[in-house]
């Protein structure tokens, strides 16, 4: 007779029994084996693989350190959001990335990458040293837009009066790669 | 004895004086010792301490229990611990003690008096604990352990601070400000304490979200976590 049918007539009280709770074991693995971590993505275990690292020093060897930097965010600089806001951001390397991303550049850089511009002057003291001292064209002292237009004349970069060629463009150009590769 | 300038009459030159003259020309010096006797010209030295340190400022003033006049203490001065009361004659003498902040004592002593009069004086209160710089809560808690009751709580703003249930902000606001000073002695009966606190901080909930273009994933990550917001998803391209 199953449990179901002692129930199923409600009017017979049948004969209930109690067993013992069965004391539980509880068992110690003392064995000397190694800790392992199973690591899953969607449901399914990912195996663990092996890699030869003399083949994978060659091939990375090869290759350049890429520089990655944020590029985007999911909420525009300036917004007003909700402590605790996850905010999401898109990197990528930024060395093949053209200069023409940054609104407001020096015609001269229109058709350069950020990273050429950077390896143009990366090793020119006075640019570099104005272009990390100072956020904003704005507050460079006279001797300092002097030094950067004399610096960037004697690179064939021509500093004119136009808003497509004057220091603020230049100064605006250099700091995008400078902060982008830097 | 009273000191009274008796009648004094210049005679003309070469006339002789009497002996009777005489006789009342000793009498008025014996008369003029007695006096200067009478005001006496020893000393009185009186330790006026509270748990076992000098009390400075206190008032101490030797009264004769016979006849004569009060004589007023110097006040500690140089390196003296004790006080000293100048002028005093032979004889009993009643040492009025006070000090703000004790309870007056009044001891009588006998002059001569090799030892200096020892007084100790007890608190006639609490003493303010110093609770400058402290966080409010703690200072009220300090206060509490002190007998002092505290009267009235306020911001650097001006605002009033509930004493009885201290807003969670706060409770950690430092105190700028306490009346009265720290070490005066004070009777929970009759005065409390009023404490001026610094003004709470209310961290806004809304921040401005800063520009991470141009960073690495880590310093984006640690700029958005110093204005309290958090890295999401990370896309690489």
């Amino acid at each position: 007779m199953s449990n179901f049918e002692i129930f199923r007539d409600f009017n017979t009280r049948p004969a209930l029994t109690t067993r013992a709770a069965a004391t539980a074991a509880v068992f110690v693995d003392v064995s000397e084996k190694a800790t392992t971590a199973e690591v899953t993505r969607g449901g399914f275990n990912l195996g663990e693989i092996l890699i030869r690292p003399e083949v994978l020093d060659d091939i990375l060897g090869t290759r350049p350190v890429v520089r990655t930097k944020v590029v985007s965010q999911s909420i525009v600089a300036g917004t007003a959001v909700a402590r605790g806001t996850a905010i999401d951001i898109v990197i990528t390397r930024t060395d093949d990335l053209p200069l023409t991303i940054v609104p407001g550049i020096h015609e001269a850089f229109t058709d350069l990458t950020v990273g050429a511009l950077f390896g143009q002057f990366e090793q020119n003291a006075v640019v570099r040293d104005i272009v990390k001292r100072r956020n904003d064209v704005g507050q460079l002292t006279a001797t300092e837009q002097t030094q950067l237009a004399t610096a960037l004349n004697a690179s064939g970069i021509e500093i004119g009066t136009d808003t497509t060629n004057d220091l603020t463009s230049a100064f605006t150009g250099l700091q995008a790669a400078f902060t982008f590769q830097g | 004895m009273p000191l009274v300038k008796p009648p004094l009459v210049n005679e003309e030159p070469g006339r002789p004086i009497t002996a009777q003259g005489w006789n009342a020309i000793v009498g008025a010096i014996g008369a003029l010792y007695d006096a200067v006797l009478a005001i006496g010209s020893g000393t009185l030295t009186v330790s006026v301490q509270a748990d076992g340190q000098p009390v400075n400022g206190a008032t101490v003033i030797a009264e004769p229990v016979g006849e004569g006049q009060p004589v007023r203490g110097l006040p500690l001065f140089g390196t003296r611990t004790t006080y000293l009361v100048t002028g005093v004659s032979d004889g009993a003498w009643r040492v009025h003690v006070s000090a703000p902040g004790y309870v007056t004592q009044i001891l009588e002593t006998t002059v001569p008096e090799t030892a200096p009069l020892a007084v100790n004086l007890a608190r006639a209160g609490s003493v303010v604990p110093d609770v400058f710089g402290q966080p409010l809560q703690g200072c009220l808690n300090a206060l509490r352990a002190a007998n002092l009751d505290v009267d009235v709580i306020i911001d650097a703003l001006g605002k009033e601070i509930s004493r009885t249930q201290v807003p969670a902000e706060y409770q950690n606001a430092a105190v700028l400000m306490q009346l009265p000073d720290a070490g005066t002695v004070i009777d929970p009966a009759t005065t409390r304490v009023r404490l001026v606190v610094a003004a709470a901080v209310r961290e806004e909930p809304i921040v401005a979200l800063p520009s991470l273009v141009g960073l690495t994933q880590s310093e984006a990550a640690t700029a958005l976590s110093a204005v309290g917001l958090r890295l999401g998803k990370v896309t690489v391209r």
